[in-house]
C-alpha cells in the first residue's frame, strides 16, 4: 500500500515540476541527430543488410501477422519502418518510440518506487535505442516491442485496483495483449508486474504475473494457435538483428530488453535516491535544471560513440541509398569521399553505374577503385578464366540475389533480360517480395510477353506504400496496352534487349557484352562496360580496337580513360590506333610521356615503392592501373 | 440542440438509410443483361467437378464492386452467394449438399455484378458438370519459388481436397534450408513414402517412411517409384545440371549428363541393377511401375556425348527419350529384357514422366521438344498412350504452356497435373476428369479459399500426387530423419553413375529443377 500512496504524491509533484523547454530541447536535439546523422533512408535502401522488414497494405498480410504472437508488433514496426524512406519521418518514428519508452519507464519506475525518478534513469532505454541506430541497428521491431512492453507494465500500475483477484485478472489480460503484440517480450512484462506487486506485498498477483510468462505463451501459442513450443515462446526475442550491427548490436538489443526489469530490481536504490533528493518546493527550479542536465551525459555518450563508430559503412550505405534512389550526382560526390579500403564490391558496382548515368564512366572510371570482378556483378556473367571464380552458392548469392540491392537493374538496362530475371527470381526466393525485386520482375515479364505473370507481380506491388502507385498505374495501362510500350524503362530495355538465344552458362562477361553490341550497335552502355572490362582486365589491346566505333555511338571526343588506353597501345605496338576519325588530345600524350619518365625513374630507384611514389600524380590514370593493376584514388586528379 | 436531439437525428438518419443499404446488397432486380458469361478466375465454366471437391471460390474479373451469385442444379437447394468485392466465396456445407444432390449432373452459376457506377449487370449463366466418381481426398505437392539457383523455403505439403486444409509433410527450412523434392508414394497410399532432401550442411538424403516410421538412407535418389506391393523402389541416379538461356522466355534448362536406374529392396536395403536399367551408352530415368508390379516402365535416351564433356555438351538439345519397359518378377526380383513401348522418333519428341492408369490400360506421359525436364519447356504436353493398341495422342487439355507432373487417382477417373497455363511462370495444380475411354474433361485449378490471393501468389505448386489417405508421419519425424547422422548404408552396384572417378559430381547449384 505504501507504494501506491507514494505514487500519487510523486505524480503530483512530477506534474507540478514539469517544465517543457528543457525537454523540448532534448527532443529537438535527438530528432536532429536522428534526422541528419542516423538517416533512416540508409536502412530503407539497404533493406537486406539492415533487416528492414517487408510490409504490405494488403489485408491478408495484416491478417497473417496479427494471427500470431508477436505479429502485431512486427506488423506495426514493419509499417512504421516504411517511413524510413524519408529521413525526417524515420527520425520522427524513432523519436516517438524513444519518447514512449522514456515516459513509460519513468511512469512505471515512479509507481514502483513511489518517489521521483531521475530523468537520466528513465532515459536509459532511449539512450540504448539511440546507440543502436548509431551503430546501424535500424530494426524497429525490438525497439517498439520494448516500448510497448514497458507501456503495458506502466498501464498495469496505473489501472490495477482492488483485490488480488482483480489485479491477477488484469495482469493476465495485459499479458495476453502483450504476448499478442510483442511475443516473447511478455517475459519482460511479467517480470515488471511481478516486481511491482511483490514490492507492494501482494504475493498472489505477483505469482500470477510471473506464471503468465509461461502460461500465456503455452495456452495461447501452443494450445490455441497450435505453434511449436519454440515458436510460441520465441516471438520477438533478440534474434535476427541486422548483420551490420553485428555482435555489438545484439548485445545492445539484449540490454534494451533487460534494461527496465533490471532498473526495477534496483528499486531500493532508486527509492533511496529519490527520497534523498526530495527537495522543498523552493528548490524546484534548481532541481528542474538538474533534471534536464542529467540527460546530457547520455547525449554526450551517444554523440561520442557516434563519432567513434565506423563512418565508412555509413558512407557506403549512403552511397548505395543515393544510387537506389537514382540520385547519381550525389552518389558520385559520396564516392569521392570514400577511401578505397571502404569499398565493397557492390560499392564499386554502384559507383560504375553512377558514373555511367552522369556520363562520366568512360572518363573517370579509373579515378575510383577498379576490379574486373565488378563486371560479374553487373552482367552476372562468369569472369574470364584468369580471374577465377566458380558458380558456387556464395558466388551466386553475392552476384545474384544480394547483388540485386541497392540497385539491381544495371543488367536490365544493358539488355540482359534473362540475367535480370535470374537474379530477381533468386532475390525473391531469398529476400522475399521486396518492392525493387517485384518491380524488376514485372518489367521482365512485360518484356518477355507474359502479361499475366506481370499482373501477378504487380498485384503484390500495388500494396507497397511507395511503389504501389506505380504498380496500380501499370495495371491500368496494361488494360489498354499489355506491352506497356509507353513506359520509358520498358522501351529503353526493349530497344537494346538481347534477342538471339544462346546457352549462357560459362559464357564470359565479354561474350555477353559483345553479344549485346553485335545485336544492337547503338548500345552505348554495353560498349562502355565492355571497353572498361577489357581495360580492367589489363587487356587494352582488346579494348582499343573497339574504339573505332566511337563516332557511330555518338561520341564527339575520346573519353579520358579510353584516350589513355589508346596512347598506351600506340606506344606498345608503335602503330596508330583507329579511333573512327577522332583524335587523342595532346594532354593525354603529354601525361603519358611524363608517366613514362616517372615510371622508369621510380622503378629504377625502388620498384617496391614505385606505385606509392607515382600515386599522387598518376593514380587516377589508366597508365597507372595498367602498370600496377590497381588505381590510387587519392591521386590529385580526383574530382 | 442538446445531445438528446442529436441522438434522435442520428437514429432517424439511420432508419432512412437502412432500407437503402439493404437494397444495395439485395438481388439486382433492374440488372441489364451482359449478353455473355462473366470472365472468372479460375476458369471454371465447362469443367467437371468431383462430387467431393471443396467449394470452387472464384473472382469475377469484371470490375465488380459487389456480386450476387446463384448456384443451382437440377436437384438440391440452390445457393445464393452475396459477395462484397469481386470474390465469390461459396459456403462449404451447402456446396457439398448441392454436389451430392447433383452427382452425374451439372450445376449452374448465375452471376450478377455491380459496376463501380452502381449499375448491375447480369451475366449469362455458366455450368460445370458434377462427376459420379470422387477424387482421392488428399494431394501431396511441393511449394517452391520459381527461382533459378537459390531458395530459402521449400516444402512438401498435403492438401485435403474436400476442404482448404493444408499441412506440411516436410519443411526445407527445418533441414537447414534444404531442397526437398521427389516425393513418391505407393500407388496413392501413404504406408510407404519416399522423399529426397538436399542440403549444403546435412547433405543429400532419401527419407523412407514406412508406416509412419522414417529412416534416412545413405544414398541420393533422383526420380523414384514404389512398387505396388511396397517391397521395391525403382529410382534413378542422375548427374543433373541446370543451365541458362540468354534470350528465351523460359531461361532455365536442365540436362542429365548421365543417369541410370536401380532397384532398392525395401526389406534388405540392398540395391541391384542390370543393363536394361543402366546401360553404359544410354540415359535411363523416370521409372514407373505397372499396376500389377510385373513390369517397370522408364524413359531412355542415347547418350550423345562422351564422358566429362564440356558443358553443355554438343547435342544437348537433341536428346530425346524413348518409353521403354522391362518385365519384373516380384518373387525373385529378376528383370527381363527391355522393349521400346513408344520411341521418341515415333512420338516426334522426348517422352517423359510416364504414369500408368490404375487399370493398366493407359500410359499418361509428357512429350516435349527435347531433354529430360518438361517443366522448363513450354512445348511440354500431356499425351495418352493406349497400351493395347499402341495408339497415342496429345490431349485436348494442353495449352501453349508447360503441362507436366501428372498423377492418377486411385479410381482412374481423375488426374492431377502441373501447369503454367495461368501466366507461364507460376505452376498451379489442375484436376481433370477422365472418362472410361480415355477422354479428358476441361481441367480446373484446385480450388483455393482466396482465389484473389492465390492469383498474386508468387510461388509454385507442383509435382502433385493424389493420395487416398494422409501421410501418417508428422513433419518433425521426417525432418529429424533427414537431419539424422544415422543412415542406413546402401551399397550401390557398379554402373556408370557410381563410377565416381570418371563422372563429375552432380551440380548442387541446379536447385531450381523439378518445379
Amino acid at each position: 500500500m505504501r507504494g501506491r500512496e507514494k505514487t500519487g504524491d510523486a505524480s503530483a509533484r512530477m506534474a507540478s515540476t514539469a517544465r517543457p523547454l528543457p525537454m523540448l530541447l532534448l527532443c529537438l536535439a535527438s530528432f536532429v541527430y536522428l534526422w541528419l546523422y542516423v538517416d533512416t533512408s540508409l536502412a530503407y535502401y539497404a533493406p537486406t543488410w539492415l533487416g528492414l522488414p517487408l510490409f504490405s497494405t494488403d489485408l491478408p498480410f495484416a491478417r497473417d501477422h496479427w494471427s500470431r504472437p508477436g505479429g502485431g508488433g512486427e506488423w506495426l514496426a514493419a509499417g512504421l519502418s516504411q517511413l524510413y524512406r524519408l529521413p525526417w519521418a524515420g527520425a520522427l518514428v524513432l523519436e516517438a518510440t524513444g519518447a514512449l519508452v522514456t515516459v513509460a519507464t519513468l511512469g512505471y519506475l515512479q509507481r514502483l518506487t513511489g518517489t521521483r525518478v531521475a530523468l537520466a534513469v528513465g532515459l536509459l532505454p532511449a539512450a540504448l535505442m539511440l546507440y543502436l541506430v548509431t551503430i546501424l541497428g535500424y530494426r524497429l521491431t525490438p525497439m517498439l516491442a520494448t516500448a510497448l512492453t514497458v507501456a503495458a507494465a506502466w498501464l498495469y500500475t496505473a489501472l490495477s485496483r482492488g483485490g488480488d483477484g482483480a489485479r491477477a485478472g488484469l495482469a493476465l489480460v495485459l499479458a495476453g495483449t502483450c504476448y499478442h503484440l510483442t511475443g516473447g517480450q511478455v517475459v519482460a512484462f511479467a517480470c515488471l508486474v511481478t516486481i511491482y506487486e511483490w514490492a507492494a506485498g501482494r504475493r498472489l498477483p505477483a505469482m500470477v504475473a510471473l506464471l503468465s510468462a509461461e502460461a500465456v505463451p503455452y495456452l495461447v501459442g501452443v494450445r490455441l494457435l497450435g505453434l511449436d513450443p519454440g515458436a510460441a515462446f520465441a516471438g520477438l526475442v533478440p534474434t535476427g538483428l541486422s548483420s551490420m550491427a553485428g555482435l555489438q548490436g545484439y548485445v545492445v538489443v539484449v540490454a534494451l530488453y533487460a534494461a527496465v526489469p533490471v532498473l526495477a530490481l534496483l528499486r531500493p536504490l532508486l527509492t533511496h535516491w529519490g527520497e534523498a533528493h526530495a527537495a522543498p518546493p523552493e528548490a524546484a527550479a534548481r532541481r528542474r535544471d538538474a533534471t534536464a542536465r542529467s540527460a546530457l551525459p547520455w547525449l554526450a555518450l551517444v554523440g561520442a560513440l557516434a563519432v567513434g563508430s565506423a563512418q565508412h559503412p555509413r558512407q557506403v550505405l549512403r552511397l548505395e541509398a543515393l544510387v537506389a534512389a537514382g540520385r547519381w550526382d550525389a552518389a558520385c560526390r559520396v564516392a569521392d569521399s570514400l577511401p578505397a579500403s571502404a569499398y565493397l564490391r557492390r560499392t564499386g558496382v554502384a559507383v560504375l553505374r553512377s558514373l555511367y548515368e552522369t556520363d562520366r564512366l568512360a572518363d573517370d572510371a579509373f579515378r575510383y577503385p577498379m576490379d574486373p570482378m565488378l563486371f560479374a556483378g553487373i552482367t552476372f556473367g562468369q569472369p574470364s578464366v584468369d580471374l577465377g571464380g566458380a558458380a558456387d552458392v556464395a558466388w551466386l548469392r553475392e552476384f545474384g540475389s544480394e547483388g540485386f540491392f541497392p540497385r539491381g537493374d544495371t543488367d536490365l538496362m544493358l539488355g540482359l533480360v534473362c540475367e535480370h530475371e535470374h537474379r530477381a527470381r533468386d532475390a525473391l526466393a531469398t529476400h522475399g517480395p521486396r518492392p525493387e525485386v517485384l518491380r524488376g520482375l514485372a518489367l521482365v515479364h512485360i518484356l518477355k510477353g507474359r502479361p499475366e505473370a506481370a499482373r501477378a507481380v504487380l498485384r503484390n506491388l500495388r500494396h507497397d506504400i511507395w511503389h504501389g502507385a506505380w504498380a496500380r498505374r501499370a495495371l491500368t495501362e496494361m488494360e489498354v496496352d499489355p506491352s506497356l510500350a509507353t513506359v520509358p524503362e520498358v522501351s529503353r530495355v526493349r530497344s537494346v534487349a538481347l534477342r538471339e538465344d544462346t546457352v549462357t552458362l560459362g559464357l564470359s562477361i565479354e561474350r555477353r557484352l559483345e553479344a549485346l553490341l553485335e545485336e544492337t550497335t547503338g548500345n552505348r552502355m554495353a560498349f562502355e562496360y565492355l571497353v572498361l572490362y577489357h581495360l580492367a582486365c589489363a587487356k587494352p589491346d582488346r579494348a582499343v580496337p573497339l574504339l573505332r566505333r566511337l563516332p557511330e555511338l555518338g561520341y564527339t571526343r575520346v573519353p579520358r580513360a579510353f584516350e589513355e588506353a589508346a596512347v598506351l597501345v600506340e606506344a606498345q605496338t608503335r602503330q596508330p590506333v583507329d579511333l573512327g576519325g577522332l583524335d587523342v588530345g595532346p594532354a593525354a600524350r603529354d601525361r603519358f610521356a611524363r608517366f613514362g619518365i616517372a615510371y622508369s625513374d621510380a622503378m629504377a630507384r625502388a620498384p617496391d615503392t614505385a606505385a606509392r611514389a607515382l600515386a599522387a600524380e598518376f593514380g587516377d590514370s589508366y597508365f597507372y592501373y595498367a602498370a600496377f593493376l590497381h588505381t590510387a584514388p587519392t591521386g590529385r586528379g580526383r574530382p | 440542440m442538446n445531445a438528446r436531439h442529436v441522438l434522435v437525428a442520428i437514429a432517424c438518419a439511420l432508419l432512412v438509410m437502412l432500407p437503402l443499404a439493404c437494397r444495395r446488397g439485395a438481388e439486382p432486380s433492374a440488372a441489364t443483361d451482359a449478353g455473355r458469361p462473366p470472365r472468372t478466375h479460375p476458369d471454371y465454366p465447362g469443367t467437371i467437378f468431383p462430387p467431393n471437391i471443396a467449394p470452387p471460390n472464384f473472382v469475377v474479373d469484371e470490375s465488380a464492386r459487389r456480386t450476387v451469385t446463384r448456384i443451382s442444379g437440377a436437384a438440391g437447394e440452390p445457393i445464393t452467394v452475396r459477395g462484397k468485392g469481386a470474390c465469390v466465396s461459396i459456403p462449404p456445407a451447402p456446396w457439398r449438399a448441392l454436389l451430392e444432390a447433383n452427382r452425374g449432373g451439372e450445376v449452374s452459376f448465375e452471376v450478377s455484378a455491380r459496376a463501380p457506377d452502381g449499375s448491375w449487370r447480369r451475366y449469362e449463366p455458366f455450368t460445370a458438370g458434377v462427376a459420379r466418381e470422387e477424387v482421392d481426398r488428399y494431394l501431396a505437392f511441393r511449394v517452391i519459388d520459381p527461382a533459378f539457383n537459390l531458395w530459402d523455403e521449400v516444402e512438401i505439403r498435403e492438401r485435403d481436397l474436400t476442404t482448404y486444409r493444408e499441412r506440411a509433410i516436410v519443411r526445407g527450412p527445418r533441414i537447414d534450408s534444404a531442397c526437398v523434392n521427389c516425393h513418391t508414394f505407393r500407388a496413392g497410399s501413404t504406408d510407404v513414402m519416399l522423399a529426397s532432401t538436399r542440403s549444403q550442411t546435412v547433405g543429400s538424403a532419401a527419407v523412407l517412411v514406412e508406416k509412419g516410421q522414417a529412416t534416412r538412407l545413405d544414398t541420393k535418389m533422383g526420380y523414384s517409384a514404389v512398387s505396388p506391393d511396397g517391397r521395391t523402389i525403382a529410382y534413378s541416379l542422375n548427374n543433373v545440371r541446370q543451365f541458362f538461356h540468354a534470350a528465351r522466355s523460359e531461361a532455365r534448362d536442365v540436362l542429365d549428363l548421365d543417369s541410370d536406374l536401380a532397384l532398392l529392396d525395401v526389406a534388405t536395403r540392398t540395391v541391384t541393377t542390370r543393363p536394361p536399367l543402366a546401360e553404359e551408352d544410354r540415359l535411363e530415368t523416370y521409372p514407373t511401375w505397372a499396376p500389377d508390379g510385373r513390369a517397370l516402365y522408364f524413359c531412355s535416351a542415347p547418350r550423345l556425348w562422351e564422358r566429362n564433356p564440356p558443358f553443355p555438351p554438343e547435342g544437348w538439345n537433341r536428346v530425346r527419350y524413348d518409353l521403354r519397359r522391362v518385365s519384373y518378377d516380384p518373387t525373385d526380383g529378376t528383370v527381363g529384357e527391355s522393349e521400346t513401348v513408344l520411341s521418341a522418333e515415333a512420338a516426334r519428341g522426348s517422352i517423359l514422366l510416364p504414369r500408368l492408369s490404375p487399370d493398366g490400360r493407359f500410359v499418361l506421359f509428357t512429350l516435349c521438344e527435347y531433354g529430360c525436364f518438361p517443366a522448363f519447356q513450354p512445348s511440354a504436353d500431356l499425351c495418352l498412350l493406349e497400351l493395347r493398341t499402341g495408339e497415342w495422342r496429345r490431349l485436348d487439355i494442353n495449352t501453349e504452356q508447360s503441362e507436366s507432373w501428372h498423377s492418377w487417382s486411385s479410381n482412374g477417373r481423375w488426374i492431377a497435373f502441373s501447369s503454367k497455363r495461368d501466366d507461364g511462370v507460376h505452376t498451379r495444380t489442375y484436376l481433370a476428369c477422365v472418362d472410361p475411354e480415355g477422354g479428358f474433361a476441361k481441367p480446373f485449378a484446385v480450388p483455393q479459399e482466396d482465389p484473389e490471393r492465390d492469383r498474386a501468389w508468387l510461388k509454385t505448386r507442383s509435382v502433385p500426387e493424389l493420395l487416398t489417405e494422409p501421410v501418417p508421419a508428422a513433419p518433425e519425424v521426417l525432418e529429424a530423419a533427414a537431419r539424422s547422422t544415422e543412415k542406413v548404408q546402401v551399397t550401390l552396384p557398379d554402373m556408370s553413375m557410381t563410377r565416381k572417378a570418371s563422372v563429375p559430381p552432380p551440380s548442387d547449384t541446379g536447385q531450381g529443377e523439378r518445379e
